[in-house]
């Protein structure tokens, strides 16, 4: 009896997990080159499954199952839809692949191509701490500081040029499992002890990928949560009455 | 526990609203002369790792990916739009539009950057003493100076930034001085006085002064003053975007409002 109790509040749990992922999807649902969280869920062996010790527990337990889990969050990485910019340092990446920044000594990958040309001329992504955007070969990108940013262009290959000569060529990268990825916020992912391979999308100039953060989806999901949270909710009430009975009723003496 | 949820979906309104403000802004600027819009970039924050990817279960196997929760949204920057704006005609022989890139230089309050503005509005009249003067605020000078004498008349501005004058009823032209052009490397990264007057700051790089049409500026158009760059219809696009996002997020707030009430009633006394 008291078992079940504990599966309807890993139920609750669970669900209070999930609206939190929700709620930081639908919170980023304007951020550019976002990609949506999902939260995963998995039946829980019991503990006496899970360390194979089965012979020592009530066999009937076994059968029972220990509820529900969340396992690793996967991030949803579709395209985002394409929103046209008017600044000509936007950049969006349409297919398959990441920029790479240095964030201090470590190489992040986002998806967010707001680039801007820093006072030293490097070229440097739009979020709040600026990090500067690699080229293929893993080295930041020095513009000249003299020619405005207005002369500057990125065509669909990544290549750079300043007032028409050829400066760089921004490196697209990718990873071969991206499940190992973890985002850190401020719109970068870390890539882990993942090797970069080279990425296979195309950029898009003046333009930036929108979060691909459906609201109707994220709605409906919410919903969900909030309604498999009550039901939990409800079946700890249940049983928990069920216990009342057991205890003050079964055993009154009259 | 849904307390999360909550603070994701508060960043969410509290950013959703800084675009509020920068829009209507915007839109409030829609006819002032040179105005640049602006636009409100947002980035996520940080994630809450509830378990680190490679975690080691009890039974030895190391799980592939680890469970994250992100924690909201802020502002990461509001970006200048430099796109050129509209050029309208106002046939007055002082008033002078930039095609291209560059800057006014100014001068300003001496408290602010050693007295050194940057505008784009080429609304340019006569003070009392002559000089060439911005028509913004108090009329701030142009730098390098200009000053026409009280007997200039037929003034014109070459495309190149020569101040011409004739004296009286003669026809021999004059230079009375040369109107330059500053450009910046990182020009977004100019802070905002108002008046449309920029500041250069350590981002945006020391200023590159030259006559127009040097070091990639623009040239200058007589008679022509440079709109507000503001799109009335991307605005209220964005407007209408973010008002929905907006609601989105309330949402969200409602929901684990909720959840948190079911939670609190879990033990009904019977």
């Amino acid at each position: 009896m008291i078992y079940g109790l504990y599966l309807s509040a890993a139920g609750v749990i669970t669900n209070s997990y999930r609206q939190d992922v929700i709620a930081n999807n639908i919170a980023n649902a304007e951020t550019v080159g976002f990609k949506k969280d999902l939260a995963m869920f998995q039946e829980r062996p019991t503990q006496a499954q899970e360390t194979g010790a089965t012979a020592s527990t009530n066999s009937m337990l076994d059968m029972i199952g220990g509820g529900i889990f969340a396992s690793p969050t996967q991030v949803d990485m579709s395209q985002g839809e394409m929103e046209p910019s008017s600044s000509n340092l936007d950049v969006a990446i349409e297919g398959n692949g990441f920029f790479a920044v240095k964030d201090k000594s470590q190489t992040r990958l986002t998806r967010d191509g707001r680039l801007m040309i820093d006072r030293s001329g490097q070229l440097i992504i739009a979020n709040g701490t600026g990090q500067p955007v690699l080229d293929q070969k893993g080295n930041p990108i020095v513009l000249n500081p003299a020619i405005s940013s207005q002369d500057t262009t990125i065509d669909r290959f990544g290549n750079v040029t300043q007032a028409g000569k050829f400066v760089d060529r921004i490196g697209l990268f990718d990873v071969s499992d991206r499940s190992k990825l973890t985002k850190v916020g401020g719109d970068l992912i870390s890539p882990g002890k993942a090797d970069l391979i080279p990425g296979t999308g195309v950029l898009h100039g003046n333009s930036t990928e929108r979060a691909n953060v459906e609201p109707a989806t994220e709605l409906t999901e919410l919903m969900d949560a909030q309604r498999q949270l009550e039901a939990n909710a409800n079946m700890i009430r249940y049983q928990d009455s069920t216990l009342s009975h057991a205890v003050n009723e079964v055993g009154k003496i009259s | 526990m849904a307390i999360a949820a909550l603070n994701s979906a508060a960043t969410g309104l509290r950013a959703l609203s800084t675009r509020i403000d920068v829009i209507s802004n915007n839109l409030a600027n829609a006819e002032t002369n040179a105005f640049k819009a602006s636009r409100v970039n947002f980035e996520d924050l940080m994630y809450m790792q509830l378990r680190q990817p490679g975690a080691t279960n009890a039974n030895g196997d190391v799980s592939p990916g680890g469970i994250c929760v992100g924690l909201g949204t802020r502002v990461s920057n509001t970006q200048l739009d430099l796109s050129q704006g509209s050029m309208q005609t106002t046939n007055r022989e002082l008033d002078v539009g930039i095609q291209g890139t560059g800057f006014f230089k100014i001068q300003i309050m001496p408290t602010i950057n050693n007295g050194e503005g940057y505008t784009r509005n080429g609304n340019f009249v006569l003070n009392k003493n002559g000089q060439l003067v911005v028509n913004i605020g108090d009329g701030y000078r142009v730098m390098p100076p200009i000053t026409l004498p009280s007997t200039a008349t037929d003034i014109s501005i070459a495309q190149d930034g020569s101040v011409y004058y004739t004296q009286g009823t003669g026809t021999t032209k004059t230079k009375a001085g040369q109107l330059q052009l500053t450009n910046f490397a990182n020009p977004q990264g100019l802070s905002l006085l108002g008046g449309s007057i920029y500041v250069q700051t350590d981002s945006s790089g020391p200023p590159v002064t030259g006559n127009p049409g040097d070091n990639g500026t623009g040239n200058l158009l007589e008679g022509f003053l440079e709109g507000s760059n503001v799109d009335p219809v991307n605005e209220l696009v964005t407007l209408i975007k973010t008002q929905r996002s907006f609601e989105l997020n309330s949402q969200s707030i409602q929901t684990a409002d909720q959840a948190l009430e079911t939670i609190g009633n879990l033990r009904r006394s019977s």
